[in-house]
């Protein structure tokens, strides 16, 4: 079942936070029933005509998925997959905090890097580490 | 309770029945009897007593009529002894070789049966094959067709069409030397340090059977646990074999199944089902075996499968449980959530996911690339130690016992800390409206363009 289906209210927050944001995306339905933002974005002289922020089923949590489309980046990167979609962080993590506007803007982040040539190169890596979380939340919880 | 999901029979049960197939295959004969147990709330149909057809048994080349008033007066007897025991289906012989499939007979009699109870099963006999069949009745309620037509001589006749509406399904059947059917036996050394009757009502899921998981599966199925449902895709590779419960000769072989042969190797009363399907894919399939759960354990060691694990925790109000290891064994933590109480996974994964936060720092200390650190996650003792702590956190959590701490860390030098952790302000999974009023900072509001016509494409305004 569709997330936006029974949890509207979050819906809402995404709706919201492009608006007030004033990203001027529009949000779509694509055949699969996923919602979606699309709209264009121009990074450092570069226009795509088609980017798209797509929902997963399971939103918020598993990762939106961005799309670069019209025209597709050059496979010169690991980080550009053959349909068009971008990885902007490994799917370890993503967290239900990410929202449609932090994508867009990681997309911006991405492009702006991607025409720089300044990608970096991080590979799948699923073991927690202890020293980004052990210390972190034994700092966070306090004493 | 709905249906029989596993048999278990004693070994001298089956012979039993074996002999009486030759005593009569042998006159060409139909032959078939009554099988007598108890039913558990897991689904599993123990055999503790197999008869023949009675003494005004019929039998005949194609059919075979058992002695039901020698059954009811059988069945009293042997509730005397044990009040629990019930008829819990019969055996059937069909005298020829080939399968054992039910006969269009055989399915109408299992229906006519399964209108009043849901958990009778046939268990049938050829010369050459045996297997224990159910029925599951799709549409009770439009079952007969009736109609008329007219015979030769224009009589209208009545007759009825039966229409498809109950599907045969082969139930599993776990065949184990006698001593071991005895359940008080088997659980004599933890019986009175378990709530054994609370466990075997309860269903455990366990995403992910690799190192983790596989001790998990195992050490929960040694407590008595009712039901264990393993989803896992992979299967048991070379380099798998130091870190987990499988060994040489089940390489190639699905992990899921190898935990489940192992759990009812050591505890043929627990019930496993096994799924071997991508969590990140089958959402849906996903949904519908943890809705039915009464724990979800993480034990894939990805944060994108216990990301979803904790959408599915919260939705459906189950309580979850989440492992993993630091890298190279340097220790690790186990994580309790309680939905809406405490913590969920994200209140604290949350704390610590930033964009592009590789732990390049722990890659150049052991001189490894990032890909190479994750494969050399650390010794199957380092892994089973927070397994192990899981396990009896998940014990605990079944048995309705109030844990004092549900943050568990610990270091490889076994300093171990067990932590009270308390929910995050803003989490927004399972804080949703402080969440959503810190990212719009002020109250949400109220949005009546959406849903007002869900065909329309959402977001346009009017």
């Amino acid at each position: 079942m569709q997330w936006y289906l029974f949890n509207k209210e979050r819906l809402k927050v995404e709706i919201e936070l492009m608006e007030r944001n004033g990203v001027n995306f529009q949000l779509c339905q694509d055949g699969y029933g996923n919602l979606l933002w699309r709209g264009q974005l121009f990074v450092q002289n570069h226009l795509h005509k088609d980017v798209r922020l797509v929902y997963p089923e399971n939103f918020p949590y598993t990762q939106i998925k961005i799309y670069i489309l019209d025209p597709k980046l050059p496979k010169t990167s690991i980080h550009v997959h053959d349909d068009g979609s971008i990885c902007v962080m490994k799917p370890e993590e993503w967290s239900p905090d990410w929202t449609a506007y932090a994508m867009y803007l990681k997309a911006i982040e991405f492009l702006n890097a991607f025409y720089r040539g300044e990608l970096d190169s991080p590979l799948q890596f699923s073991a927690y580490s202890r020293e980004s979380f052990l210390e972190r939340l034994l700092e966070a919880l306090g004493p | 309770m709905s249906g029989v999901k596993k048999v278990l029979m004693r070994e001298s049960d089956l012979r039993k029945i074996e002999d009486e197939k030759i005593k009569w295959a042998k006159k060409g004969l139909e032959t078939g009897g009554y099988i007598f147990g108890k039913l558990y709330p897991n689904g599993l149909a123990h055999v503790t007593y197999v008869s023949d057809g009675g003494p005004n048994a019929r039998r005949t080349s194609i059919s075979y009529s058992g002695d039901n008033v020698y059954a009811t007066r059988l069945q009293e007897e042997l509730q005397m002894q044990d009040p629990e025991i019930v008829l819990l289906g019969e055996y059937h012989v069909h005298p020829w070789h080939g399968q054992a499939n039910l006969s269009g007979g055989d399915i109408d009699q299992l229906v006519e049966v399964k209108r009043k109870r849901d958990w009778f099963f046939v268990l049938l006999n050829t010369l050459d094959d045996n297997a224990i069949w159910d029925v599951e009745i799709d549409n009770p309620a439009g079952m007969y067709l009736f109609g008329e037509w007219k015979d030769e001589t224009g009589v209208r006749r009545g007759c009825r069409y039966i229409l498809p509406r109950a599907s045969p399904k082969k139930l599993r059947c776990q065949v184990v030397k006698d001593q071991i059917s005895d359940k008080e036996k088997l659980l004599d050394r933890i019986l009175k340090i378990t709530k054994s009757e609370v466990l075997i009502g309860k269903k455990v899921i366990i995403v992910g059977v690799g190192s983790g998981g596989s001790v998990i599966a195992k050490y929960l199925g040694c407590t008595g646990i009712g039901q264990i449902i393993l989803i896992d895709p992979e299967e048991l590779e070379v380099e798998n074999l130091i870190r987990h419960e499988g060994g040489v000769g089940e390489i190639g072989k699905l992990k899921v199944e190898i935990c489940k042969q192992i759990i009812e190797s050591h505890n043929p009363f627990t019930v496993v089902e096994t799924y071997s399907f991508d969590v990140t894919k089958s959402y849906d399939k996903l949904c519908e075996l943890a809705g039915g759960a009464d724990l979800i354990i993480g034990a894939s060691g990805s944060m994108r499968v216990n990301n979803i694990l904790n959408g599915l925790s919260l939705q459906f109000n189950k309580p979850a449980l989440y492992g993993g290891v630091f890298e190279k064994g340097s220790g690790g933590f186990v994580l309790a959530v309680k939905p809406f109480e405490g913590p969920c996974l994200n209140c604290l994964f949350g704390l610590t996911s930033k964009s592009y936060s590789v732990d390049k720092e722990a890659a150049r200390n052991y001189g490894l690339d990032e890909e190479e650190l994750h494969k050399q996650q650390g010794l199957w003792v380092d892994i089973s130690f927070p397994a192990l702590i899981l396990t009896k956190m998940a014990i605990a959590i079944l048995e309705g016992n109030e844990l004092d701490y549900n943050l568990v860390v610990y270091r490889s030098d076994l300093e171990l800390k067990k932590l009270k952790a308390a929910r995050r302000k803003d989490c927004a999974a399972c804080n949703f409206e402080n969440w959503a009023e810190k990212q719009l900072e002020e109250k949400i509001p109220s949005l009546r363009f959406l849903f007002e016509d869900e065909e329309k494409v959402v977001g346009e305004k009017e």
